[in-house]
């Protein structure tokens, strides 16, 4: 067992790709199955709040992480890729129920205001069971805890957010409900409000994102420091 | 991808890699350079080699290693996400002395530039992901002599109902010639409600000789139930004069909703003494009405083949394990 971002590869990376490449072989959609078992017997299971979250984000067929591993961060959506492969080949309801129940409970999350956190921020990271925005030990929503043997992700790098992104996707087409994609309208117009307009274009060069985060072209900012918006304020 | 092992948090980044094989060529071998793991140096591996030069991902890195990911998004306007590394076009019969540039692809169509080094006149297939299925395209492809990404000579134009997805849209290309592919729609598909999916591949087509009983195990791969399915065997290829073996047909395969696997093995007694070409159709009268595709109706394998079906015992774990511990 090890991070999820490394764990999920061989399947995550791979399955789906078959399941397009091996287009007529039904082996490529059965081991995909075995994806969404994971996910709806093993690896996600109901917080305290009721809501279904991963367990960890150390990830293997037979083991979760524990202690400051036991956050659900949006890595852990890459070990899903297969699953979300199956549901786009046939539609599988149960996976479309389990994405759903997920989305829920990210919605939820990114709804919540807890320490301090701005109403539809999606926040990078929640601890299992207990829901603590920022993870397990985090000191606040949008810095996770980092000790020793951990892979714990901070907010501001938005690092692999797009797994997550995806999923709530199929929840939307899924059910048709607009709610699945109200944190992402929301966070946009956050961004566009505080002057962040994200290019349609395509994702920023790594230069460019660098530049960004540590918000350096924006006047007034300290480099390295948090910019304005990211910080929780109680008018967002 | 991109990160360390667990334990250091560093990044190391392709420039800081480049950069580090311009100043450091001679100074250090390529392991120790490449291994941000502080590992003693290995030898010659691929991973550290060029082009499939991984290490500088880290080792964890397996499909979507730097230097492989541009490469594939631009022959197949792949993008992250979804099932990751999702291809909006892929290509049949090219062999791999060809490059491609897809600059667009939806469902309302696709451009590609293709040149390919193989020698002589070949037809290749061109595998849109994206179009509709049921949607009518028209094809239009030809030479680019301007080297300016527009088409000079009209090699052929035609429309076309894209039948189904992973169908391949065939055209023919020579060698050494810059070619611009353009695929327009027409009228829009229809969409595809839900719709039963029984399907084989070759792998699951079996002979056991002690019963003279060639098998095939067929799955369903939607999430509705198939009832009354028919199933054909051939000893040939059916359309070219393969003789009908016989005809079974599966009552009841249920659908895999619980995400456990569902397929049923069927067989026929057929003896046989050599070598033989086993076609196995699914569905042979067309009787489905709508299937989510069709493609994986059909298989065929050369069973009796020597060794290919000789049933060999599975190695013990015990065996297993020591022969990772041999090669870790």
């Amino acid at each position: 067992m090890a991070d999820a971002e490394h764990t999920a590869e061989p399947i995550g990376n791979t399955l789906g790709m078959m399941m397009q490449l091996g287009y007529d072989n039904p082996t490529w959609i059965e081991r995909s199955m075995k994806a969404g078992k994971l996910i709806r017997d093993f690896w996600t299971h109901y917080n305290d709040q009721n809501h279904r979250h991963s367990r960890s984000n150390f990830l293997s067929p037979t083991q979760v992480g524990a202690h400051d591993r036991m956050n659900d961060s949006w890595i852990s959506y890459r070990a899903v890729s297969p699953a979300t492969a199956v549901f786009n080949y046939n539609g599988n309801p149960t996976i479309a129920k389990l994405y759903t129940e997920i989305v829920n409970g990210w919605v939820a999350t990114a709804m919540s205001t807890d320490g301090g956190k701005p109403k539809r921020v999606i926040p990078a990271q929640v601890s299992f069971p207990d829901s603590a925005l920022g993870g397990t030990n985090s000191p606040n929503w949008y810095t996770a805890s980092h000790p020793p043997g951990t892979v714990n992700y901070d907010w501001l790098r938005q690092q692999y957010k797009g797994y997550l992104l995806d999923i709530f996707f199929v929840a939307y087409n899924v059910t048709g409900d607009a709610k699945y994609l109200e944190p992402i309208r929301l966070e946009y117009e956050l961004a566009v409000k505080h002057g962040y307009i994200p290019d349609p274009v395509g994702p920023l060069k790594r230069s460019q994102r660098r530049g960004l985060s540590r918000s350096t072209h924006r006047p007034g900012a300290k480099s390295g420091s948090l910019p304005n918006w990211h910080r929780p304020r109680s008018n967002l | 991808m991109g990160r360390c092992p667990i334990g250091t948090d560093r990044e190391v980044t392709y420039s800081q890699t480049e950069a580090r094989r311009t100043k450091g060529a001679s100074e250090e071998p390529l392991e120790q350079r490449a291994d941000c793991r502080k590992q003693k140096p290995r030898g010659r591996h691929l991973r550290t080699h060029w082009p499939i030069s991984t290490s500088e991902a880290g080792p964890t890195d397996h499909v979507g290693f730097i230097g492989i990911i541009d490469p594939l998004f631009i022959y197949t306007r792949g993008s992250w996400g979804r099932p990751l590394l999702t291809a909006t076009v892929t290509y049949e019969n090219t062999t791999e002395d060809f490059a491609a540039a897809t600059v667009t692809a939806d469902p309302q169509g696709l451009r590609i530039y293709y040149y390919t080094l193989a020698p002589g006149r070949r037809t290749i297939g061109i595998v849109p992901w994206e179009l509709e299925a049921g949607g009518t395209y028209r094809l239009v492809y030809g030479i680019d002599a301007g080297d300016d990404g527009k088409i000079d000579i009209i090699t052929e134009q035609r429309d076309f109902v894209f039948p189904q997805h992973g169908s391949p849209v065939q055209i023919d290309v020579e060698s050494r010639t810059n070619y611009v592919v353009e695929i327009d729609q027409l009228q829009r598909g229809e969409l595809i409600g839900p719709a039963p999916d029984p399907g084989l591949s070759a792998q699951d087509t079996r002979y056991n000789p002690a019963r003279n009983l060639p098998t095939a195990r067929i799955y369903n791969v939607s999430f509705q139930p198939i009832r009354n399915i028919k199933i054909a065997f051939y000893d040939g290829f059916p359309s070219a004069g393969g003789k009908p073996i016989a005809v079974q047909q599966i009552p009841n395969i249920e659908n895999p909703n619980d995400l456990e696997p569902r397929m049923v093995t069927v067989g026929v007694n057929y003896r046989l003494d050599q070598p033989t070409d086993i076609y196995v159709a699914i569905d042979p009268d067309d009787e489905i009405n709508s299937e989510i595709t069709a493609l994986n109706n059909v298989a065929h394998k050369r069973l009796m083949d020597s060794g290919v079906n000789a049933k060999q015992p599975a190695p013990k774990p015990a065996k297993l394990l020591r022969k990772r511990g041999r090669r870790g």
